[in-house]
């Protein structure tokens, strides 16, 4: 189930109730004017990986190739990885929604205990089906 | 900004905050030899090079600061969000989202490489992400209209542009081709 906001009036409490909170089920979904990440951070963060592994997959080459796989041409080429403007918004969004999906589904929890403070118990509870949607 | 480094001499890098930072992080390694990805088990017994060292420290404080400045925008994401429930959120437990934000990153990134090279691409596509949140249907299927709508803003522009370009580009070749046939 997917609740889509347009404005910031909180009424899906309301509305749902634990049953919702099945497997596949969703709660945010917002798509108007909200901080979100950094596109140059995400990018950051991404080139900074995709080096990590370049250098680890150069290291790995020198050692494990085989004469056999080097005559052969059958070794693949080790290719930098780089990112598409757009992509990297769509990334942004995906880490977006995973952090708002976990406050969400934590205050789902904490406000059916009757308390207004998000802790740790709360998230404790959500994190298994959120690692597994996510 | 990121942080470029030329050299370890680069007077503009190593300012003394730079310094600090690297020599406590060395001075922690060394204290506490972790097995960092660097530190390769399948290389044995060899030596690490005085390079690979330079890595490892560039690396060290690169991760840092860019967990640090993913750790501020996933605690601004997430206090907005809980003020929008009207809810307070604890300092550990938004500092835990961070860091698994973070992880979650890693693995993104690596999902990405590994869908593009499998596609024979070297760039990262936007089905590329789509197909990394997989997953969860309602998550791809959001995602999935982001992605169309990204792609309606933008294609129009492009395409006209591709297309008058093209076209200029041959009339400026043509012309050029007429004007050299008259001056000879």
């Amino acid at each position: 189930m997917v609740v889509i906001f347009h404005d910031f009036s909180f009424t899906f409490f309301k509305i749902i109730s634990l049953e919702f909170f099945a497997p596949g089920s969703f709660v945010t979904c917002v798509m108007d004017a909200n901080n979100t990440f950094d596109s140059d951070l995400i990018h950051a963060i991404f080139k900074h990986i995709w080096a990590r592994r370049f250098r680890e997959r150069e290291r790995s080459d020198a050692i494990d190739a085989t004469e056999a796989e080097i005559a052969l041409g059958t070794t693949k080429k080790n290719r930098l990885a780089s990112a598409n403007a757009n992509a990297l918004k769509l990334s942004c969004e995906l880490l977006k929604s995973f952090v708002s999906e976990a406050v969400q589904r934590a205050a789902i929890i904490a406000e059916a205990e009757g308390m207004d403070k998000i802790e740790a118990t709360h998230l404790e509870r959500i994190l298994p089906q959120l690692l597994l949607d996510f | 900004m990121l942080i470029e480094y030329h050299s370890p001499y680069n007077a503009a890098f190593w300012n003394w905050r730079v310094y600090f930072s690297l020599y406590y992080r060395i001075a922690q390694q060394v204290h506490r030899r972790k097995p960092s990805s660097c530190f390769a088990m399948d290389v044995g017994g060899e030596d690490i090079s005085d390079l690979q060292v330079d890595q490892i420290v560039e690396d060290d404080s690169m991760d840092d600061l860019i967990r640090d400045r993913f750790r501020l925008s996933a605690i601004s994401i997430a206090e907005a969000e809980a003020k929008k429930n009207g809810m307070e959120i604890g300092g550990p437990v938004v500092a835990c989202v961070a860091d698994l934000a973070f992880k979650y990153a890693e693995n993104v990134a690596k999902d990405l490489e590994l869908f593009a090279h499998h596609a024979g691409r070297k760039v990262v596509n936007m089905d590329d992400v789509v197909l990394s949140a997989h997953r969860n249907d309602n998550l791809a299927a959001s995602l999935r209209s982001l992605c169309n709508e990204l792609k309606a803003k933008e294609p129009q522009s492009d395409r006209k542009r591709k297309k008058g370009s093209a076209k200029k580009e041959d009339k400026a070749s043509s012309s050029n081709a007429v004007r050299i046939t008259t001056d000879l």
